[in-house]
This record gives structure tokens, sequence and C-alpha cells, in this order.
């Protein structure tokens, strides 16, 4: 058998002799099962060869396996079956309105509409969050940063709180007076696991509220799916 | 198409590992919410949607391939066609889901593509089930290295106990292809 497999590769990568190779032939023609059997090893050659392929395979097999898709078996995910994926994913291309969008549902959450109060918010916050892909079914946004940028610059320092889901503080920091931009960086992983926070600035006593994700890793959707 | 529908392509082709793994975490809930809600369980769907990509891959590594629909509607298009045809192949029924025409057109031209993926993917599935050292040694020997390469980087003691070795893993892939029932009906057609 051995010498049968040698054969059949010498056979496919067509090192064997003008008469080899014709007698060889003739041996197939008359012997079906050998025919079938040179017939998979050149498939094998051709698919498993194919190592950009068998690149490709091996890591999906790595990420798939590493993928966990329990909560779908005990019965979770997604409610309205083709939104999402008939609309895809999106990249805000218009940062300042989707944030401003933001702000504005996060205040309708909080507060009872007050049309003066909501108009004095918006224009002390220009724009908060920085980044990435968000959900439209979900207004996720991944940030790995939040980014704001004030109206004005404040006489007075500036109390800036974030909180995770639970309403547990999770930092207070304090924008010096006369500044008008701050960043908060999201990347440290045990600070700031995956999760839905809020941010609370007070501003001249009027509280401006928002939100944001933290998406680490694979476990986005599953996240998002407890979050909300 | 927009072009950053063509940033998954990319993934793909380049094999992408952070770009896949978003390929992941963005489509592979949704695929398996379908495939568990139409017979099937999570590891069908992991199995279905690996395929899928795969074929995805096939068509976009050649230069012409251009994108007619939404990246994530060509996945779950693929995706649907290839349970579909899993489950056909079980009940020996046809299968149709809903909003079939929906994703009719963006299949189309994978026909062809997908059929042969379903052979390579019975050899993948059997060189899966080989241990480590025979699926690198395999790779190896099917890459086109030379027989005293492998024996190098196997670390075997010589060239004959190498030769020996590639026999018996070769032996032990061609024996599980031939078990299983997707060869009978590969060779039978």
């Amino acid at each position: 058998m051995e010498q049968l497999y040698e054969q059949i590769e010498a056979y496919l990568s067509g090192t064997l002799s003008t008469s080899e190779k014709a007698a060889f032939e003739g041996q197939m023609a008359t012997n079906g099962d050998l025919a079938k059997e040179v017939r998979l090893h050149g498939l094998l050659q051709h698919e498993m060869g194919d190592v950009e392929k068998v690149a490709l395979r091996t890591q999906l097999e790595e990420i798939g396996g590493a993928f966990d898709l329990s909560f779908i078996e005990a019965g979770g995910g997604f409610e309205e079956e083709d939104l999402a994926m008939e609309e895809g994913l999106f990249v805000v291309e218009n940062l300042d309105d989707f944030l401003q969008n933001i702000v504005k549902q996060a205040l309708m959450e909080r507060t009872p509409p007050n049309p003066r109060l909501e108009r004095k918010r918006l224009a002390l916050v220009k724009s908060s969050v920085a980044t990435e892909v968000v959900h439209p079914k979900t207004d996720v946004l991944c940030s790995d940063a939040i980014h704001f940028e004030l109206g004005q610059a404040s006489k007075q320092t500036v109390r800036l709180v974030l909180q995770n889901a639970k309403g547990k503080s999770m930092g207070i920091f304090q924008i010096p007076a006369n500044q008008s931009t701050y960043t908060v960086s999201l990347a440290n992983a045990v600070l700031f696991p995956s999760g839905v926070y809020y941010w609370t600035l007070i501003l001249e006593g009027v509280p401006v509220v928002g939100r944001f994700f933290v998406c680490r890793g694979e476990d986005v959707e599953r996240m998002v799916n407890r979050a909300l | 198409m927009n072009q950053t529908e063509y940033i998954y392509l990319q993934y793909i082709t380049q094999n992408d590992r952070t770009g896949l793994q978003k390929i992941y975490s963005l489509f592979l809930p949704r695929i398996a919410k379908f495939i568990v809600a139409n017979g099937g369980n999570v590891h069908d769907a992991k199995d279905v949607f690996q395929d899928a990509i795969v074929i995805i891959y096939q068509k976009a590594r050649k230069d012409d391939f251009k994108l007619t629909s939404k990246f994530s509607t060509l996945l779950y298009g693929v995706c649907r066609n290839l349970w579909g045809n899993r489950l056909q192949k079980v009940s020996r029924r046809r299968v149709t889901f809903l909003e079939e025409d929906k994703y009719k057109d963006v299949v189309a031209d994978l026909d062809n593509v997908m059929e042969k993926e379903e052979k390579s993917k019975l050899l993948w599935m059997a060189f899966k089930q080989l241990g480590a050292e025979c699926q690198k040694l395999m790779q190896l020997f099917f890459g086109k290295k030379k027989m005293v390469e492998i024996v190098e980087v196997m670390g075997y003691s010589s060239l004959a106990y190498g030769k020996k070795r590639k026999y018996v893993c070769k032996e032990r892939l061609v024996k599980r292809i031939k078990e299983s029932e997707e060869y009978r009906l590969m060779i039978e057609n």
C-alpha cells in the first residue's frame, strides 16, 4: 500500500518517466478502484495544497471554537429577526449629529421634557464619545475613550461622574475651570469591563447625562443583549 | 456598494485575525439564531458560518469580484443556502425558508463555488480529526515541502522514518474520507 501511495504521488507530481506514466495510465483504465484512488489523492493535494485557504480554515476554526454562543441556546438573542441584519452595521459618518441625538435621547429618558433647559444643555456640551461602530437596533457605540467638548469653558471646575449600569460610581473627574475639552481613556479593562456606562456632567448646576458602551473581545452582542 | 462594505472582504482575503473576530462578533449570533430556529444547534451554526466565509473567500480572492449587496446580506444568504442544502440532504425534501426571494439573487452566482466547497469541506473534516502531529506533517507535505525539510521541521530521526510517518498519516486521512457518507455520495455522482 505504501508503495502504491508513492506511485500515485509520483504520477500526480509528474515525476514518472514516459513509459512508467503510460503503464500507470494503462492500469487506471482497467482498474476502476485505482482510478478512484488517484482522483482522491489528486483532490487532496489540490485542496490541502491551497496553503492560504488552509490557513484561513485553521484560523476560523480557532475563532469559532472560542466563540461563546450559549446565550443563543438559552433562548437569548434578538427579537426582531431581520432588522439589523438587513441594515448591516454602519460607521458613524457625522459624529456630531449622532452625539447630539444621543445626548438628546439620554435627556428624554432621564428627565421630563423641558425645552428651555434642554436647549441650554445642548448648547453646553457639544460632543462626547469618540469612535467606532454603531449597532442600529441598540444604538451601541463602542468607545475606547470619551471626549467632551464644552460649548464654552466654564468659569468653575466641572465635575464629571462615570457610573456603570448598576449606578456604581466608576470615577469622578474634575475638568479644570477655563478648560473646554476633556478626555477620559477607557483602555483599562479592569476598571472598565464590557458594559453600558453613564456619564453625568454638572454644568452650572445643570446635570447633563449620556450613555456609552465599552466593548471588549467577542462578547459585544451578548453584553448588549444583557444590558438592554 | 459602499466602500465600508469591502472592508469585511478584506478581513477575509487577508486572513486578518482581528477583522475575522469582528465578523464573528457582528454576524454569528444572528445566524446562529436562525439556524437554531430551523432545527440546528450552535455547533451547526459555527460550522455553516465557517463554510460561508470560506465560500466568500473563494469568490473574493478573484480580482473581478464585486459586492452587489451588503456584506451582511451576502453572508446571511450563503448561510441560509448552506443550511437549507444540509437539511434537504437529511430530510430528502426540498427546504424553503421565509423570504427566499430576497436572498435568491445574492447567492445566484455562488452555486458552483458552494458545490465545490462541499467537497473541500469533506476533506477538511477528515483532516481535522487527525492528531496534531499528523495535521502538521500533512500540511507540510501538501504544502510541497521537500521530505528532508519535513524531517527537520518535525524533528524526526531519519528520512526513512519521516516517509513512514507521512504514509501512516495520509493513510489515516484517506481512510477517514472513505468512511464518510458524503464521500460515498460524491463517488456515486
